[in-house]
């Protein structure tokens, strides 16, 4: 038995790896794939961010005060200032021949405006050389200097008129020192740590939980697809193996490259998510020590994921098994996809328990929640619905298996066939 | 004890009754041949002797075992080679090999023995160790046989074993069925659309027709009983056919 499902796991995970549709779709499309989109991405922000380095700025200055002196101070930190002068008719002209990528006209009366109480007015051209994210950086710039210098603003005016008043504080009149209280306890984590740590986790599961989940049920529906393509099934099925030990090759040869070729997508996303956001993931929230998921956790967390595998693998060579070629069977596979995707964008936004009462049942019943569900709540120390979930799991596994099994001991594997009947047209 | 015994087999496909009562005896060491046009019933006749499919009616006996319930016994000592059989194109011809052998032995040294042999049977040199996806028709066919044979079964089924093989390839086939039939006592059913073949192979066929055997006997008993040239003519006396 057990030399037979060795050879039976062996011919699976050689014919899968050696496939090209499964080696390019599962291995080399995510290692090369994401990792070509995040040099993509880089090229894209670099080239964005060094449009923002020594930008060319046109002054003209028409109030000609100390306060309009200050901005064209502030604004050196952005590149170049040229001074057009106020008195030029076609200024605007004239600062786009000198290459200008921002304007900034200061009106006459200006300081005056500021000095009786009344806000002063700076008018901001942006010269839009395309529709793209570079011009809204180049414009973020310059909107930084701009705050700068209206916080400096500020600080004059009210040093001016209440020199006894600390200027720092009317601006930051308050200091929110917050904590976040864990499974009763308080721990030293602000909440938008903690928010965006839920965040990172709520996100990245249910992806990697999907992606194991469609990966597996492609490789599996391909599996025994190929076996009916290639008319290797009938002799396959004469051999003195038993027929159940067939399936768990098939399951578990499945469920190894599937793993292979998850891990290989792990690797190509991470390094797409590093080259989108311009920085590793450590010091982010994910790493707080206490909503790591302890060693227990973990093994409930990889019990439901192997059950809910598995469910979906034997799932998978259920409808693989009533088509005749790896296309009909890809097809047909998208059946499984409507409750793999649902519960897991579902349980990326919204807490299960906040949910409508239908909608939950829905959900507990989809055994693909189940590790998404697990994920999130033994980050905060939940342990009873992950078990129940996992061994909720565990029964649909067996009763889709024996399921799977019943059908690989009758006939129905070879001579089933679903075919989807088109409607003659006309008479 | 017969290799098989056959008996009111039964069978519904689909709807439509493809076997209407079929019976017919195979004493071991024989090497019977089903004959009959597209759509017979003979594929169907093999896939049951195979433990593919279950008869609805009548009963089907494997050196004397059960082919609807003792199924597992009865793989263990059959071997069977379908008509449109392929070979894991992502294999090599030896790999393949290896792959049916470790199914069968019990030990390593005799799964080596048995691919050692299918290596012989098959004869493709150097292209035994080539991705099957390689190989032609032929050659594919060859492997085939190689892989049915090697294990010495006690029975094998063989569906139009040269169906669709040029001279050189079909000529290999029926050597090597005769040779191993005949060394080892072989018990051989199979099924031929060409007459030649069966008259060479074959010690007794049965005409089947409708889902039925219209006849049964040895080539020379049916060239002699309907004073025919060969057995095509006979099948055509005895199926009515002008």
């Amino acid at each position: 038995m057990a030399r037979h499902f060795k050879a039976m796991l062996l011919k699976e995970v050689k014919e899968l790896v050696r496939d090209p549709r499964i080696l390019l779709g599962v291995v080399i499309v995510p290692l090369v794939m994401f990792p070509l989109m995040g040099y993509a991405f880089s090229v894209a922000g670099e080239a964005a961010e060094r449009e923002v380095i020594g930008l060319r700025v046109a002054l003209i200055d028409c109030d000609g005060s100390a306060y309009s002196l200050l901005l064209r101070n502030l604004m050196r930190r952005l590149g170049d200032v040229v001074s057009i002068p106020a008195a030029e008719p076609s200024w605007i002209e004239s600062a786009l021949s000198e290459g200008a990528r921002i304007i900034v006209k200061v009106p006459k009366g200006f300081s005056s405006n500021l000095s009786v109480g009344l806000p002063g007015t700076v008018e901001v051209y942006l010269v839009a050389r395309s529709l793209s994210i570079s011009e809204v950086n180049v414009y973020g710039a310059v909107s930084s200097v701009l705050n700068l210098y209206a916080r400096e603003l500020s600080t004059r005016i009210i040093n001016q008129h209440a020199p006894e008043i600390n200027a720092s504080t009317v601006l930051n009149p308050l200091l929110i020192n917050g904590r976040t209280i864990l499974k009763g306890s308080v721990i030293d984590v602000p909440p938008e740590s903690l928010a965006s740590t839920v965040m990172s986790q709520a996100m990245m599961m249910p992806i990697i939980i999907m992606v194991l989940i469609v990966t597996a049920a492609q490789i599996a529906a391909t599996s025994i697809a190929m076996e009916k393509e290639e008319k290797t099934l009938e002799t396959l099925l004469t051999l003195p193996v038993r027929r159940v030990t067939i399936l768990w090759g098939k399951l578990m040869g499945s469920a190894v490259v599937a793993v292979v070729g998850v891990a290989a997508y792990m690797v190509g996303f991470t390094y797409y998510m590093n080259a989108l956001t311009g920085r590793w993931q450590q010091g982010t929230p994910s790493n707080t020590p206490l909503l790591q998921i302890p060693l227990e956790g973990y093994a409930i967390l990889t019990a439901s994921l192997f059950f809910s595998l598995m469910s979906a693998l034997a799932l998978a060579m259920l409808l693989g098994a009533y088509t005749q070629d790896v296309r009909s069977a890809q097809s047909l596979l998208g059946i499984l996809y409507v409750p793999v995707f649902v519960p897991a964008l579902i349980l990326m936004f919204a807490d299960i328990s906040t949910l409508p009462l239908g909608v939950q049942v829905l959900l507990y019943a989809i055994p693909f929640s189940h590790p998404v569900i697990a994920a999130k709540s033994m980050a905060i120390g939940e342990y009873i619905i992950p078990i129940l979930g996992a061994l909720y799991n565990v029964a649909f596994m067996v009763v889709v298996l024996y399921v799977a099994a019943r059908l690989f001991n009758s006939e129905k594997v070879v001579v089933a066939k679903l075919t989807l009947k088109r409607k003659p047209l006309g008479g | 004890m017969k290799a098989i015994e056959v008996s009111n087999l039964v069978k519904f496909l689909g709807g439509s009754e493809v076997l209407k009562g079929i019976s017919f005896k195979v004493d071991k060491g024989e090497v019977f041949g089903l004959i009959g046009p597209n759509g017979a019933g003979k594929t169907t006749t093999l896939r049951i002797l195979a433990t593919i499919l279950a008869p609805s009616d009548g009963e089907v006996r494997i050196f004397g075992l059960d082919a609807t319930r003792e199924v597992e016994e009865v793989r263990k000592f059959i071997s069977y080679l379908p008509e449109e059989a392929g070979v894991y194109p992502r294999l090599s011809g030896l790999e393949y090999l290896h792959f049916m052998a470790g199914l069968y032995a019990d030990k390593e040294e005799r799964a080596r023995e048995m691919v050692e042999e299918g290596v012989r049977i098959a004869d493709l040199g150097d292209k035994i160790r080539a991705r099957t996806a390689t190989y032609s028709k032929g050659m594919k066919r060859r492997l085939l046989i190689a892989r049915a044979l090697m294990v010495r079964p006690r029975l094998a089924i063989l569906d139009e074993p040269t169906s669709g093989l040029d001279v050189v390839h079909a000529l290999h086939i029926r050597r090597r069925i005769k040779e191993y039939a005949k060394m080892h006592g072989l018990t051989v059913v199979l099924s031929s659309h060409n007459m030649l073949e069966v008259e060479f192979l074959c010690d007794r066929v049965a005409f089947i027709y409708g889902g039925r055997v219209i006849a049964e006997g040895s080539p020379k008993e049916f060239k002699e009983r309907y004073g025919s040239e060969n057995l095509e003519e006979a099948f055509a006396k005895v199926a009515g056919l002008g």
